[in-house]
């Protein structure tokens, strides 16, 4: 049997990360489609747009942390309030370049992120976390 | 009870010595205790000497001058202190009440003293006065001491002056230092860690034509890093530049120099632009800093003018508390400051979506605010306007 590959959600203001990060993704065929946000409210608009159409919600989101209008922290907030609308349940990864501790500290706290992920990106490091996600999915 | 006193013996056992002599000194008798005061026997004193020859010279002179004329003159005297000379040399201290006693006619007959030996209260006063130079010394040194006391109270207050306002620049340093840390670890760290990885991809790839769209991206990345980068160097100019030169500025002058280099910004927003510094016209400040301060608030002001209505911008200044304040209102998008308020001055953040948005104006200003002495705060409302008030500088408690 075929598996189904997911479908990704990127939310980075940082073009450049979002480019390289799909980059890694396509090349190694590891997702059926990539849909990219450059803050978190652009992306919270899509999800409560699309809530009805489970095929549009993202299977997992890699989240930057420091973004401009809506950051991940706040997103993260704004989605608590929503995910029990979504039929779907989302794995979200916080993206950071920050290696601050206290940042690492509050995403570990944080129910809703699965993992922590420092910059820059690693291909090794992406194959763990999609071989990961495709085992819960 | 009978009772007859023998007055002979009372004279002869009183406490204190007397003794007769007459006119010309010579005594004529005196009680035992006399005798015993000076060592003489009755024979030896009675008829034999003078009452000068118990006094020493100092103590005849002052017997010649001040004793005898005293007693001529009023008849009696009291509490004449002298040294009595005993038959082995020896002195000790007396007082000498004396009163000349006359005939019916008023001549001199004789005169009668008393002699108190006072060598005990001589010892008490010597030790007294001993004890009074003692308690001088003492309270001379007390008084070296409080100064010296003083001296170092004062020496203590300048050194905590220093202290506080050494740790008031350590507390500032530490925020900036804080501020950098932060700034490193997000701001440069992204662009750095996007140049290696994409070298990574540059390196694995043999596609000439995806080697050239990689490198445009390197590119991009380099334009990211130098921008920041520009922007910590021209913040920590400002931040280690403690010293810089205050200006007397003239706040009308300068806010007529941001609407002139703002003119065509002013004239697309239509924005009513008014301005009241009468409270306050002048102040001491960096001239350079005031002027990027201003032309800093105003073109945000009218960048984020809400598009439904006029933009109206106020400045104007206020004396509160003897701190200068300069307060910049207006009627714009206004901030959520819940969601943003924490890092409203931070470098590289926006909060809306602006093409001119470069989220470096704020942490500039506060920047140079602060290096100042100053301080900025913020009260917004979103979709109702901002109002920043800057304390020039803040007043130290």
């Amino acid at each position: 049997m075929i598996r189904k590959k997911p479908l990704i959600c990127i939310i980075d203001d940082d073009k450049v990360y979002q480019f390289m990060l799909s980059r890694i993704i396509n090349q190694n065929n590891l997702a059926e489609n990539i849909i990219t946000f450059s803050d978190g409210e652009e992306a919270l608009q899509y999800l409560t747009d699309n809530k009805a159409n489970n095929e549009k919600i993202p299977d997992a989101i890699f989240l930057d942390a420091n973004m401009p209008i809506m950051d991940g922290w706040q997103f993260i907030d704004a989605y608590a309030s929503i995910k029990t609308q979504l039929e779907k349940k989302i794995v979200i990864y916080m993206l950071t370049s920050s290696v601050d501790p206290v940042d690492i500290e509050r995403a570990s706290k944080i129910s809703e992120i699965s993992d922590y992920i420092v910059k820059p990106i690693q291909l090794e490091g992406i194959e763990k976390i999609f071989k990961k996600l495709e085992s819960i999915l | 009870m009978n009772y007859s006193i023998d007055y002979k013996e009372l004279y002869n056992t009183s406490p204190s010595g007397y003794f007769c002599s007459l006119p010309d000194g010579t005594i004529v008798d005196s009680n035992k205790k006399f005798l015993e005061l000076t060592n003489y026997t009755r024979e030896e004193v009675i008829g034999e000497k003078n009452f000068t020859d118990f006094l020493s010279l100092g103590g005849k002179i002052y017997f010649e001058n001040v004793y005898a004329p005293a007693l001529k003159l009023s008849g009696t005297i009291e509490e004449i202190n002298f040294n009595f000379i005993k038959k082995d040399g020896s002195a000790f201290p007396v007082l000498i009440n004396s009163v000349e006693v006359k005939d019916t006619e008023g001549l001199h007959l004789f005169t009668q003293s008393a002699v108190f030996n006072i060598s005990q209260r001589k010892k008490y006063e010597q030790e007294l006065l001993i004890a009074k130079t003692k308690a001088n010394a003492l309270s001379n040194e007390l008084k070296e001491v409080n100064k010296e006391l003083h001296n170092r109270a004062e020496l203590i207050l300048k050194q905590k002056l220093q202290l506080e306002e050494f740790n008031h620049h350590l507390e500032n340093k530490n925020r900036q230092l804080s501020s950098f840390a932060h700034i490193a670890s997000h701001n440069l760290r992204a662009p750095v860690s996007n140049l290696v990885a994409l070298k990574d991809f540059y390196n694995e790839n043999i596609d000439l034509e995806d080697k050239a769209m990689l490198f445009s991206k390197v590119e991009i990345v380099i334009g990211h890093l130098d921008e920041t980068l520009n922007e910590l160097i021209e913040s920590v100019k400002i931040q280690g530049n403690k010293d810089i030169i205050h200006d007397s500025i003239i706040f009308e002058a300068v806010f007529d120099k941001t609407l002139a280099i703002l003119d065509t910004q002013i004239l697309v927003s239509k924005a009513v632009i008014t301005s009241d510094f009468s409270e306050v016209p002048i102040a001491s400040y960096p001239k350079l800093y005031i002027e990027s301060i201003l032309l800093n608030l105003l073109s945000n002001a009218i960048r984020y003018s809400a598009p439904d209505r006029i933009p109206r911008i106020h400045f104007y200044t206020e004396m509160k508390n003897n701190e200068i304040l300069l307060i910049a209102k207006d009627n714009g998008l206004g901030i959520d400051l819940k969601k943003h308020g924490h890092k409203l001055f931070g470098l590289n953040n926006t909060f809306h979506r602006h093409p001119d948005s470069k989220g470096v104006g704020l942490f500039m200003t506060k920047t140079q605010i602060e290096a100042v002495g100053g301080a900025i705060t913020v009260e917004s409302e979103v979709d109702k306007g901002t109002t920043f008030n800057i304390i020039l500088k803040k007043n130290r408690k």
